[in-house]
């Protein structure tokens, strides 16, 4: 039909105006993609844009941009409390801080469905450093790796690393291990509950750390300490999440909770409680989550990634990172870095308040005995001096930062001859010390530990204190873990 | 004629309207006077329906003017219109199916702000609808009511609105004599009042018998307004179909059937006791029997609601018999489903091929090639060639057989179903008031193919019809129906009108 | 007293304006035009960075390529039900069952052994037999509410929606028990399937893969030679627009709305295993919480801004995916400019909830003329 065909015509007509009218607006306003080449001897693809290989033979030397384009791609909302939230904190404090070189933009929200399309598009805006933070990106920020070679991509949580492909952690086991000591103290039925993301090595062991410290008060105060564990499934999930809670003090009868969730629903919850009466002790987690249960939260775990991303963008700007020497860039901070506090509060001068006051005079009444040193002191006491045990470990921090110097981790002391001799090299204390029993979560195949591999049950021998690669992997749970399932 | 009558209430000056590919009125210039009732006259496809509803504010002109008392207006929507006191009731009733008859009027009025009374309405609708000679529940469904029945509530309908300016296209047909009559009366009785009354109707007979003036339009042009002294029925054919009206004559048709043949009677059909609900549930057809021959035609007289419908259906095989038997060929088909019935070599004519037949959102190609197309790829391009074939041979007017069957005028759907189903029915035909919408002449075209159809290739057309005329004209045998059985059957030369008459009432 | 109502009535003349391509690209500019208004009053956005912005979003086809080609997909075979009045609402379960399809003859069935082997031919042969597969288990999952409409004259849609849970639940069971992976690192979820079970990306078009623009382009040109010229395609039609007269030409419409149906699930399924081997490569967990971009149900704007008409899906598929695109660069635009709370993840609903608006409005001024009543 011709009247038809002259509405295709139309409709083209206008779709090439369209495309005209755009072509200047869009020129005239958007930079062409930068092209951020940092060749380095061998062969490299020279533009972002275009796939071609210019072989250049030069010797290798580095040119440290003159502005960095970083982006950040969350996997939820930042709109809560929880993970993305602290990524983003982390985002805003290095674009003001170095805002003379540095330019920032993220995407929230992104699902592993569409991460490659969103990379794409950060990568045509000229975006040349990618943040990637969530465990579930790995496989995909990998393949956009070897896409872009020029792009340095660092993968928040994950363990695949490639020439421009770093990655980077901070954990929290030991702030954990300092919440399970009041734990430990505050419990009246000695039965403790955390509601579980996942059963991923990562929240195994922070479980275990957690009950580690509630078991070394616990015990000495002649409770019998028990920690419950229920998985949910998914990071965000707070109504789930409550569910867990709700059956965890009804049917199971825990008194205490800590959680792995991303959202501030189980914190609000045991507030909600505690308005009807029922008091229940929780450790806010991730973000400072005080204010949204000032009757109930204990204390918690807080995060900085400022100090990570801090760290890496300057490495970035001074030329000791690019994208041909990430393969061992492997951060792994803990309390001793900054990276993680202890506390669910930030007051507006900038320090942290690590145990709620309304629970300090309680922790300082309950007197347990400091079991490196027999002596006796408050609980309150203890978790001070075990925070800085942790955190003082000076020579610590660099070796968090390579995948190569990861396995002088556990080494707390050596001997460096003369009259220093024994040289303190981690910190004093670490909860994953021996003697400890636990039973496999994973066993055979699935396990991910030599000990789960071989066996069902594991049994650390006394002293001995677990490396990187066990903590890494931590496929079992202690002896009075409880794991109730998925609900 | 009374004294109003000479009062210009509408005037409409040079109206042109165009269709894709069509110029559906081509300058048309009308005057209508207070008090009259003005036919209006033509062919299927020449423009009434149109003009219509350019007057009613449904279409609006590509140019032209209308005064209304003497004051130029321009409709932009039906409500315009009706503001101005014009009501059209169409060729296919409009009314919202799934609505009882008295909130179908209601939705109008309270639009209108009018009657917002649920029980006035229903007390008003009884009364107006008794006075027409009829009788319908104001709370039932309309999708329950036959066409003719949506045409009376249509009507009521806007006599209650206190149309000044009625349109009724095309209504008139198939009421039966004494709802016509009442018909008649009530709009005499608007004329008195000093109303007007357009008059779309195919029956010239009744233009003559009623109309005070009578418009012919021929191709979007008014071929000629008669005065009530000159109406002639040979001008009026004239004036309609040009030299072709001539050759056609109702003692033509008379000729052809007398010379019916004397073949033995074979049976083809048979239906044995059936029983059937319609579609609320309720039994339509109680214990029906009939038997359908090879090379006759059997006429099935009655007055609408009486089984009609479901014996149509039943025939077809759209529905399902809970008692009884079917016979078709040879073999039982009762509950066989329509395909078993269809590829026997049965075609079936409805009263609203647009319900039954054809998609109005598809095409005619579309619409030719549903019935007829059994390969996995259809050949557009050879059925295109059909549908213009039956464009040509049927007098279908429509730009290209790719335009939608939603555009053909009333009578041209009819013809494009007319064509369709004739080449289907190897073996049978089913006609149900198949006349509906066709103009004069067409009707007589049709009714002698049928007879014809009857007697060369010796097919059994069944031929259903609220119009006694028709079947007395058309039939070898007319059955009577009433209240789902038959309760009379007749030979051709046994048939007596008045006999028929009382049966179809009892 | 004043009274106020509407009039509607049918519109019967046809204008050249308002024919469908100018309807279609029409509303994308005033729907685009709108949400500006609203993003500048909110945020000030200057309007050359937003219409930047959203050049700069259809000229990166990268970007654009893989949403498109998906919603192309399942937009066409929405389309397909839409045309038989077939209301798809399910794509999205059908979609998913796609994918446990695909994922149980790659990795739990007997055919897993030979992506072990190096037989490209053979892994090649099976990955077309998996994708088929995929495609059978969307059509069964459709014919359930098929069956159900044709022959206990069930509503489809809600069945249809209750189908997609239904999916979403059997994933969910299957990734955390019986297929829960051995190398996930303590996730729920399954694992990867082989290498050799995975389609070929095309060099150059990274979010493109060769099985899966073989498949864009047979599934369109089925499609249309399907509904253009086929009786099948014409009964479906029948069916769509008066299943009473497709009835009376001896067809069941039982049957019909049968295949529709089915051959609409097929097509989504399809998309589903293709989007597993060719994507995804594993089962997530909450499968239902947005991790299948929820394509089966974005691909009904699809086939609504397409309205019946299979010539305009591809254009509308392109449409949607550059407006769900450009709704996530306005997150880049608008960082810092947000008020606090809202999240820039909203954006892109309003780009694409507009138009889609605006559209409808004009479908709708387009078929009926609507006039407002005021009476004292
Ligand atoms: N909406 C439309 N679009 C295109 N063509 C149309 C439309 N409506 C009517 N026509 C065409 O205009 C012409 C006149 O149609 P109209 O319905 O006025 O005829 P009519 O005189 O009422 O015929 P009938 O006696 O069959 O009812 C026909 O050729 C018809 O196909
Ligand atoms: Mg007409």
């Amino acid at each position: 039909m011709p009247k038809q065909e002259t509405l295709y015509a139309v409709l083209i007509i206008l779709v090439i105006v369209a495309g005209v009218v755009g072509y200047f607006v869009g020129s005239s306003s958007v930079p062409p993609p930068t092209t951020v080449t940092v060749p380095a001897g061998a062969t490299l693809t020279q533009t972002v844009t275009r796939v071609s290989t210019v072989t250049t033979t030069v010797a290798p030397y580095i040119i440290p941009p003159e502005k960095i384009k970083a982006a950040w791609i969350y996997v939820g909302p930042i709109g809560d409390l929880g993970w993305s939230y602290m990524h983003d904190l982390g985002r805003r404090v290095v674009e003001k801080l170095f805002s003379s070189w540095l330019e920032t933009t993220y995407y929230e929200s992104v699902s592993e469905a569409e991460l490659l399309s969103r990379i794409d598009e950060l990568v045509r805006a000229g975006y040349s450093v990618i943040f990637t933070t969530s465990f579930e990106f790995m496989e995909k920020t990998y393949e956009a790796s070897k896409k872009y070679p020029n792009v340095m991509f660092f993968h928040c949580s994950g363990y695949m690393r490639r020439e421009n492909l770093g990655t980077y952690f901070a954990d929290l086991y030991q702030v954990y291990y300092l919440n399970g000591l009041m734990a430990g103290a505050l419990t009246k039925t000695g039965k403790i509950g955390y509601v579980a993301a996942f059963t991923i090595p990562e929240v195994i062991r922070h479980i275990n750390a957690f009950a580690i410290g509630a078991k070394e008060v616990g015990e000495q105060l002649g409770k019998n300490i028990e920690v419950y564990v229920v998985e949910l499934g998914a990071w965000v999930a707070p109504d789930k999440a409550v569910d867990a809670v709700r059956y965890l003090v009804d049917v199971v009868g825990v008194d205490v909770v800590a959680f792995t969730e991303d959202t501030s629903a189980i914190v609000e919850y045991a507030q909600d409680l505690y308005r009807k009466g029922k008091q229940i002790y929780v450790f806010g987690h991730y973000g400072p989550m005080y204010e949204y249960g000032p009757d109930v939260v204990v204390s918690g775990q807080l995060v900085r990634w400022e100090v990570i991303y801090a760290d890496i963008l300057i490495k970035i700007k001074s030329g000791v990172l690019n994208p041909t020497n990430l393969n061992n860039v492997d951060y792994w901070y803990l309390l001793n870095s900054g990276a993680v506090e202890l506390g669910a509060h930030v007051f507006e001068n900038g320090s942290v308040m690590m145990v709620n006051p309304k629970f300090v005079a309680e922790l300082k009444g309950i007197y347990v005995r400091d079991k490196l040193t027999g002596e006796m002191l408050s609980v309150y006491d203890l978790v001070l001096r075990r925070y800085e045990q942790m955190k003082y470990a000076a020579l610590l921090l660099p070796l968090q930062f390579s995948a190569l110097t990861h396995g002088l981790e556990n080494v707390t002391y050596i001997d460096i001859g003369g009259k220093e001799k024994k040289y303190l090299v981690s910190a004093i204390f670490d909860p994953f010390t021996g003697p400890l029993d636990g039973w496999c979560l994973y066993t055979g195949e699935k396990a991910f530990t030599e000990y789960c591999k071989k066996a069902t049950t594991v049994s650390i021998a006394a002293g001995k204190r677990l490396g990187h690669h066990d903590l890494w992997n931590m496929d079992w749970f202690v002896s009075w873990v409880k794991y109730l399932g998925t609900r | 004629m009374s004294f109003l009558g000479n009062q210009t209430v509408l005037r409409i000056s040079n109206i042109v309207k165009k269709f894709p590919g069509v110029v559906a009125l081509d300058g048309v210039s009308l005057e209508l006077y207070s008090g009259e009732i003005r036919s209006l006259l033509g062919e299927n496809g020449s423009g009434k329906s149109t003009l219509a509803k350019v007057i009613a504010g449904i279409y609006s002109p590509d140019s032209g003017s209308i005064e209304i008392e003497g004051r130029s207006v321009r409709f932009t929507s039906p409500a315009d219109a009706i503001r101005y006191g014009i009501f059209y009731i169409p060729q296919n009733p409009s009314l919202i199916e799934n609505l009882t008859v008295t909130e179908n009027i209601l939705l109008v009025s309270k639009s209108l702000g009018l009657l917002t009374k649920v029980d006035k309405v229903r007390e008003i609708v009884n009364e107006e609808v008794s006075k027409l000679g009829y009788q319908i529940d104001p709370d039932t469904e309309v999708s329950r009511l036959s066409y003719t029945q949506k045409q009376i509530v249509e009507l009521v309908k806007a006599s209650l609105l206190g149309a000044k300016i009625l349109i009724v296209d095309e209504v008139t047909t198939y009421l039966p004599k004494v709802v016509r009559e009442s018909f008649y009366r009530y709009m005499r009785h608007m004329k008195d009042e000093g109303r007007t009354i357009i008059l779309i109707t195919h029956k010239i007979s009744e233009a003559v018998e009623v109309a005070d003036r009578i418009t012919i339009l021929r191709s979007g042009v008014v071929a000629k307004t008669l005065e009530r002294e000159e109406f002639d029925v040979d001008l009026i054919r004239k004036l309609m179909f040009g030299e072709r009206a001539l050759p056609t004559r109702k003692e033509h048709l008379e000729n052809y059937t007398l010379a019916s043949n004397r073949r033995e009677k074979v049976e083809l059909a048979r239906l044995d006791n059936i029983w059937a609900n319609d579609d609320s549930g309720n039994i339509a057809l109680r214990g029906l029997s009939l038997k359908i021959n090879r090379g006759e035609v059997l006429g099935v007289a009655g007055i609408s609601g009486n089984g009609q419908k479901e014996l149509a259906e039943v025939l077809v095989g759209l529905r399902s018999i809970k008692r009884g038997h079917y016979y078709l060929d040879g073999a039982e088909v009762t509950n066989r489903g329509v395909k078993a019935i269809r590829t026997a070599g049965v075609g079936f004519i409805p009263e609203a091929p647009l319900y039954y037949s054809f998609s109005g959102d598809l095409s005619l190609v579309e619409n030719v090639a549903i019935a007829s197309s059994n390969n996995f790829l259809i050949r557009w391009g050879s059925l295109a060639t059909k549908v213009r074939e039956f464009m040509n041979i049927y007098g279908i007017s429509v730009s290209s057989p790719k335009a939608l069957v939603k555009v053909l005028s009333g009578g041209n759907v009819m013809r494009l179903a007319i064509a369709r189903e004739l080449e289907l029915s190897k073996k049978m035909l089913i006609a149900y008031n198949a006349t509906r919408s066709l103009d004069e002449m067409f009707s007589e075209t049709f009714l002698n193919t049928i007879r014809m159809l009857a007697r060369r290739d010796n097919i059994a057309v069944v031929y259903i019809s609220e119009s006694l005329d028709e079947i007395l004209a058309v039939s070898d045998k007319v059955a009577v129906i009433s209240s789902g059985k038959i309760v009379g059957l007749f030979e051709r030369e046994s048939v007596d009108r008045e006999t028929v008459e009382k049966l179809m009432v009892m | 007293m004043v009274r106020v109502g509407f009039v509607v009535t049918r519109r019967t003349k046809q204008n050249i304006l308002m024919s469908t391509p100018v309807v279609i690209s029409g509303s994308l500019v005033l729907g685009l035009l709108i949400s500006y208004v609203i993003i500048w009053i909110t945020m000030g956005i200057d309007i050359i960075s937003f219409f930047g912005t959203f050049y700069q979003t259809i000229t990166s086809y990268t970007g654009l390529l893989e949403p498109f080609v998906f919603l192309a997909m399942i937009g066409t075979a929405i389309t397909i039900g839409f045309y038989g009045s077939f209301w798809n609402v399910g794509a999205e379960g059908q979609y998913v069952m796609g994918m446990l399809g695909a994922i149980f003859l790659t990795m739990f069935s007997p055919l897993n052994s030979i992506f072990t082997q190096d037989n490209v031919l053979l892994a090649t042969l099976t990955k077309v037999v998996v994708v088929i597969f995929g495609g059978v288990l969307g059509a069964f999952w459709s014919l359930i509410p098929g069956a159900l409409k044709a022959y206990a004259k069930v509503t489809e849609v809600p069945v249809l929606l209750l189908m997609n849970y239904i999916a979403y639940s059997i994933s969910d069971y299957l990734t955390a028990g019986p297929w829960k992976g051995k190398y996930t690192y303590g996730y729920i979820r399954t694992d990867q399937i082989p290498e050799s079970a995975r389609l070929t990306t095309i060099p150059g078009l990274e979010m493109l893969r060769y099985e899966v623009l073989a498949a864009i382009v047979l599934i369109t040109v089925f499609a249309y030679v399907l509904l253009e010229h086929t009786t099948l395609g014409l009964k479906i039609k029948f069916l769509g627009t008066n299943p009473v007269a497709l009835k009376s030409s001896g067809y069941d419409d039982k049957v019909v709305t049968l295949l529709t149906a089915t051959l609409s699930g097929f097509i989504a399924g399809l998309a589903g295993s293709l989007r597993l081997l060719g994507y995804d490569f594993r089962l997530p967990y909450n499968i239902g919480d947005g991790k299948t971009g929820f394509y089966g149900y974005t691909a009904i704007l699809v086939a609504w801004l397409s309205f019946r008409n299979i010539r305009y899906v591809l254009i509308s598929a392109l449409i949607v995916a550059s407006l769900n695109s450009f709704g996530y660069r306005m997150q880049m635009l608008l960082k810092g400019l947000l008020p606090p709370g809202l999240s820039a993840y909203a954006i892109s609903l309003v780009l694409i909830g507009v138009t889609l608006v605006v559209y409808t409005i004009v479908r709708v001024l387009k078929e009926y003329s609507i006039k407002l009543v005021i009476k004292t």
